[in-house]
């Protein structure tokens, strides 16, 4: 048998051979990784990011001051060399505050979004994969979902369940699951059609291996720039819900509460709202360009998420009026309704 | 092989040496117009066509592209679900039960999933047909898993036996598809059908999308394999010229339907319906002399749609000799025995050529 590669060595074969194969593996990566670098914005907001990270992290423990001790003498000192952010109105360092609320803001934001990508996924695969009436189902739900406000559906479940920090993740999670739900869907109607699925079901492959192996790991691009766009809506839910005083309850903290507290002194001291509306916004930022940093490189055509509330609502009324697909070639294209493989 | 028993409810029967039979298949897909008034029609894709693959043979089944090959490869497999007709399958038994038949358009799960253990495809686009996530040897190794055979050592054992068996290195096992050629992915599709001892392969157009230098190697390879293993092939392509080697038989495909089908050397040597003919004057000759005084029959216009097909033959825009208004307008030409094994659907059969009503050169 080997006469037949002996007898085919042609240039392409040569190429192939040559290509070493853990090299070919870390390339990708690494030509991911340079097309990432390149842009600009969304390399600060790494940088940026990790640093806020890290402070969070390691800030509270490493600081002379607690988290809870009161100092009555000190209330609402300036920022000063012993207090870099001043402090709040019962004598508390704010630094050390804000950087152990970054914990809780940012560990809901991060268990938020992970519950919504496991809820959307799931909605979303299950949609995609049986198609037909349980798709209708799924996604009449889903636009459902979609179409009552945010803000309503949060405040609505924070009042019922009460705060906490399990219920915040849970009720955040719920709210942000249906623009995931309708990624990996669509993802999963393209790719089900692709021949290697088609394959793997003429290889016998059950309906899970067939989601597990290779629908899902095809879907993964799309799903990791809308995880990291979905952890800064996540923070920004939080924060709205600490605000309007449904997040958590004192004297645990977050950056949400801490700007509710110092509404009341939002003259007399005004850095007690700067410094949490500044954390906010700056890890806002920063994954929202790393986030967009991330699409370029997995899908540079701009197809997982829409840029602006326009282009969502194109998108939106797209899927409603074009769910057949076109086939054909010059004058015979034709929309048409995706077949079902059959078992 | 002992008698088959039937395994479907419906008796069925296929001749000895037959292991595929296919009988008046159709597949219609639902095709809808976009617009404010959204009506349902129909586009059948296949309209009713009926073959037969022999034990160790190969039937091609040829035809210009849009005309319903693949959609006729899936449908035998049920990889779509076919509209009507019957699919009947012998699938080899061990040594203790021979074979049974199978209606593969009746079957149910259980049974689909025996008969994807003796009847596999091989797809025409080598990148879409591989999964970019999977490594080789997880691609070979896939319906060996699915199906519970062996376990990890012995898959890598038989993927090692199978990439040598289509002339790739067992090197290759842990490499991701993109590192490879497009005839590299074909043999990589081709040992993946091969993993669990088919009987019986569906390749659809699987040279289409090579180079030609590559084609060749890939052709040969196929050529091989079928003379060590005992395969049956259905081979789909949409030039003559690709199957003149590979096949046993000849099926010409237009428009769903099937127009002309013969032994290979009758069909090469006296083809007789006018498509088959303008299909032939496409393929080279290797003599230059007659190559250059050769003429082409230039078909004009495109492939009428599947949705609204023409009335009567369904060739007639395009045929050169349809007689419009007349029996080929009027009433569909039937697939018949115009000579002992020679099979023809048109009215005005050309057994001499086409020279005279040719257009352009
Ligand atoms: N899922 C589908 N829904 C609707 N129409 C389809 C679908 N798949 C194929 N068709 C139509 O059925 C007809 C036959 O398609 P098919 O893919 O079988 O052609 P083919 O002979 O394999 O062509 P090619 O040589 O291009 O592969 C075409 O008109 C095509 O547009
Ligand atoms: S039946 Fe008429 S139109 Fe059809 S191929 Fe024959 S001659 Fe041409
Ligand atoms: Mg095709």
């Amino acid at each position: 048998m080997t006469d037949i590669t002996s007898r085919g060595v042609s240039e392409e074969n040569l190429i192939a051979l040559q290509i070493d194969e853990e090299v070919e593996e870390v390339a990708n990566w690494r030509r991911n990784w340079r097309s990432f670098k390149r842009n600009r914005p969304a390399v600060i907001g790494l940088v940026v990011l990790f640093l806020i990270l890290a402070a969070a992290i390691f800030g509270p423990m490493i600081s002379p001051y607690d988290t809870l001790t009161q100092d009555l003498g000190n209330r609402l000192k300036p920022p000063s060399l012993a207090h870099p952010m001043g402090t709040d109105e019962l004598g508390r360092d704010s630094m050390t505050r804000i950087l152990a609320g970054g914990r809780v803001s940012l560990g809901v934001a991060a268990l938020a979004t992970t519950v919504a990508i496991t809820v959307g996924t799931t909605i979303g695969s299950i949609a995609g994969f049986y198609g037909r009436w349980i798709d209708n189902v799924l996604m009449r739900f889903t636009d459902l979902a979609l179409s009552l406000p945010d803000l309503f559906l949060l405040i609505l479940a924070a009042s019922l369940l009460g705060p906490s920090f399990t219920t915040m993740v849970i009720i955040i999670g719920l709210v942000r699951w249906m623009n995931v739900a309708r990624l990996v869907r669509g993802s999963f109607l393209t790719l089900r059609e692709r021949e290697f699925v088609l394959s793997a079901r003429a290889s016998g492959t059950r309906s899970r291996g067939i989601i597990f192996k290779h629908l899902l790991p095809n879907s993964l691009s799309p799903l990791i720039v809308a995880g990291t766009l979905g952890v800064a809506s996540a923070i920004i839910a939080e924060s709205t819900l600490s605000f309007l005083g449904l997040g958590l309850q004192p004297p645990a903290s977050s950056w949400g509460t801490m700007l509710r507290n110092a509404q009341q002194v939002i003259f007399s001291a005004p850095w007690a709202a700067v410094f949490p509306g500044v954390m906010i916004f700056l890890t806002v930022v920063s994954v929202n360009f790393i986030g967009d940093g991330l699409r370029d490189v997995f899908d540079p055509s701009g197809t997982t998420l829409s840029k602006s509330r326009f282009h969502r609502r194109l998108e939106r009324l797209q899927e409603k009026y074009q769910k057949p697909q076109v086939v054909g070639q010059g004058n015979q294209v034709k929309a048409v309704v995706p077949e079902r493989p059959s078992d | 092989m002992t008698s088959p028993q039937t395994q479907t409810s419906e008796a069925t029967h296929i001749n000895d040496g037959v292991i595929l039979r296919v009988e008046d298949l159709t597949k219609e897909f639902l095709v809808q117009r976009r617009g404010i008034k959204r009506k349902a029609q129909y586009l059948q894709a296949v309209a009713g066509i009926s073959f037969e693959v022999r034990s160790g043979e190969t039937l091609s089944l040829v035809g210009e592209s849009g005309c319903g090959k693949s959609t006729t490869a899936r449908a035998v497999l049920r990889l779509i679900e076919p509209t009507s007709g019957k699919v009947i399958f012998r699938m080899q038994g061990d040594e203790s039960n021979g074979a049974t038949l199978v209606d593969i358009a009746q079957a149910s799960t259980a049974e689909l999933r025996l008969v994807r253990r003796h009847a596999q495809i091989v797809f025409q686009d080598p990148i879409a047909s591989l999964n970019p996530r999977m490594t080789v040897e997880a691609i070979i190794s896939e319906p060996l898993v699915a199906h519970r055979i062996g376990n990890r050592k012995e898959r890598a054992e038989r993927v090692r036996e199978l990439l040598d068996l289509v002339g790739m290195k067992s090197s290759h096992a842990q490499r991701h598809p993109r590192s490879f050629s497009g005839g590299q992915r074909q043999r990589i599709g081709i040992a993946r059908a091969l993993a669990l001892h088919p009987s019986l392969i569906i390749l659809d157009e699987p040279v289409s999308a090579l180079d030609v230098s590559v084609q060749a190697q890939v052709l040969n390879l196929l050529d091989d394999l079928q003379n060590k293993l005992g395969l049956s092939y259905l081979f789909i392509a949409h030039d003559l010229a690709v199957v003149r080697h590979v096949s046993t038989d000849v099926a010409v495909m237009y428009l769903g339907k099937i127009v002309e089908k013969a032994e290979r050397n009758e069909l090469f040597k006296s083809p007789v319906h006018p498509y088959t003919h303008a299909l032939m004057s496409a393929v080279p000759i290797p003599d230059p002399v007659i190559e250059a005084g050769r003429r082409r029959i230039i078909l004009e216009s495109e492939i009428p749609s599947a949705v609204n097909p023409p009335s009567g033959c369904r060739f007639r825009t395009r045929c050169p000799i349809a007689q419009v208004p007349g029996p080929c307008s009027e009433e569909e030409p039937e697939l018949r025995e115009y000579s002992p094994g020679h099979m023809l659907a048109c009215h005005f059969p050309q057994p001499d050529g086409m020279i005279g009503l040719t257009s352009k050169s």
